[in-house]
């Protein structure tokens, strides 16, 4: 029930999550990252609107490709979180870490 | 109210059974769909963790989890009972929040959810068995949903026509009897506007109670009555079951993808 997807836009990295993201997957977005980054991707937007779920092993998932793409000089932004999703972000103090945008776009166009 | 159980292998792969579980079960005690995700997310929160950092023996495909529930007037009461290693998740001390990146705790973040989103945790062992009960109350206590007369709610469908002139309905989130009528609405809408093919994309419902598996069924009725088709596709497994049980895979053509059912739309003359 994990779906990721990317297209390269101008140089960053616009990723879409889509389905949900539990403790039973989480590892599968957080190899997709590794090797995203391991590739060379710095700029990184996960586009979040079609993800309607999330749990704290994805958000780890999240904690640990932030902190690759930090020491890399890069980024990870989050676009269009569903209103649960949002939830979690907000009791774990992420949306105060990442940069958070209403809409891909304008998370493309933050960089 | 009875109190319902499921056991469940140690295995991240089976947590999400518990989970649905809980999630039908806070769906008739009347939770809104947050209150709902919660109720999911604590569930999963706790069983990931037992099953992440509980000490047993190696088999851990036997049943070691179970996960009861008992509703009550205006709460819902959550037991996650195992047989590992007697360990009191309350004693973790809390990850902070506020925490910068590079202080951020790494672990501690699952009981930690717990807690914020249930009213009471407490864990005792008893018998050789870790108990953690989480209690969530009802904002306001409500009749179960098939009493409740349908409310205007945000439509939980998005619709696309394809190429071939299939209307597609993508479905999400959990499912009662109120949605199944929004969706009948909508279906309406098309077949008077001349279509008369509609697939209905399961694949993000996460859950779907007896009454919305009805008005499906009374939805079907209604769209063969006037001469539509309608066909299901990517069903979750777990709601597959549901539907065998309650025979509507005996109604409905399920396919396992929208190019399938597509196809079966395509090659099924209209009556």
């Amino acid at each position: 029930m994990l779906e990721i997807e990317t297209a390269h836009v101008e140089g960053i990295d616009l990723v879409g999550v889509k389905g949900r993201v539990d403790s039973a997957n989480a590892n599968e977005l957080g190899t997709f990252l590794s090797t995203e980054i391991e590739n060379g991707s710095r700029r990184v937007v996960l586009d979040l609107s079609l993800l309607i779920y999330m749990s704290s092993a994805g958000l780890r998932e999240l904690v640990n490709a932030y902190r690759k793409l930090q020491r890399a000089g890069g980024d990870l932004r989050l676009a269009s979180p569903s209103p649960r999703v949002r939830d979690v972000l907000e009791l774990s103090g992420l949306n105060t870490i990442l940069k958070v945008f209403e809409t891909p776009a304008e998370a493309l166009q933050s960089y | 109210m009875q109190e319902l159980c499921l056991q469940i292998a140690c295995v991240l792969d089976e947590i999400a059974k518990a989970c649905d579980l809980v999630a039908s079960e806070a769906r008739l005690a009347g939770f809104d769909e947050r209150g709902i995700h919660h109720c999911y997310l604590a569930v999963e929160e706790a069983c990931t963790n037992i099953v992440e950092h509980g000490l047993r023996g190696d088999d851990h495909n036997e049943a070691c989890i179970e996960v009861c529930c008992q509703r009550e007037q205006d709460r819902l009461i959550i037991k996650v009972i195992d047989t590992g290693a007697a360990f009191d998740p309350l004693t973790v001390p809390d990850p902070d929040p506020k925490a910068s990146i590079d202080e951020r705790s790494e672990g501690g973040w699952g009981i930690y959810f717990i807690k914020k989103l249930m009213d009471e945790v407490a864990y005792r062992v008893e018998g050789g068995r870790n108990y953690l009960t989480m209690i969530k109350r009802v904002a306001q206590p409500t009749q179960s949903i098939s009493a409740e007369p349908p409310e205007r709610r945000e439509p939980k469908f998005a619709q696309v026509v394809r190429s071939g002139g299939a209307v597609v309905f993508a479905l999400s989130g959990y499912w009662d009897r109120a949605d199944a009528l929004a969706l009948s609405d909508a279906i309406n809408k098309q077949l008077e506007n001349g279509r008369q093919q509609f697939v209905l994309d399961f694949a993000d419902v996460l859950g779907m109670n007896s009454s919305a598996m009805k008005a499906l069924i009374k939805l079907w009725q209604h769209v063969r009555d006037r001469r539509g088709q309608i066909v299901l596709t990517r069903v979750p497994a777990n709601l597959y079951e549901l539907f065998e049980l309650s025979g509507l895979d005996l109604i409905f053509h399920i396919t396992p993808s929208l190019e399938v059912a597509e196809q079966k739309l395509a090659r099924r003359p209209l009556l």
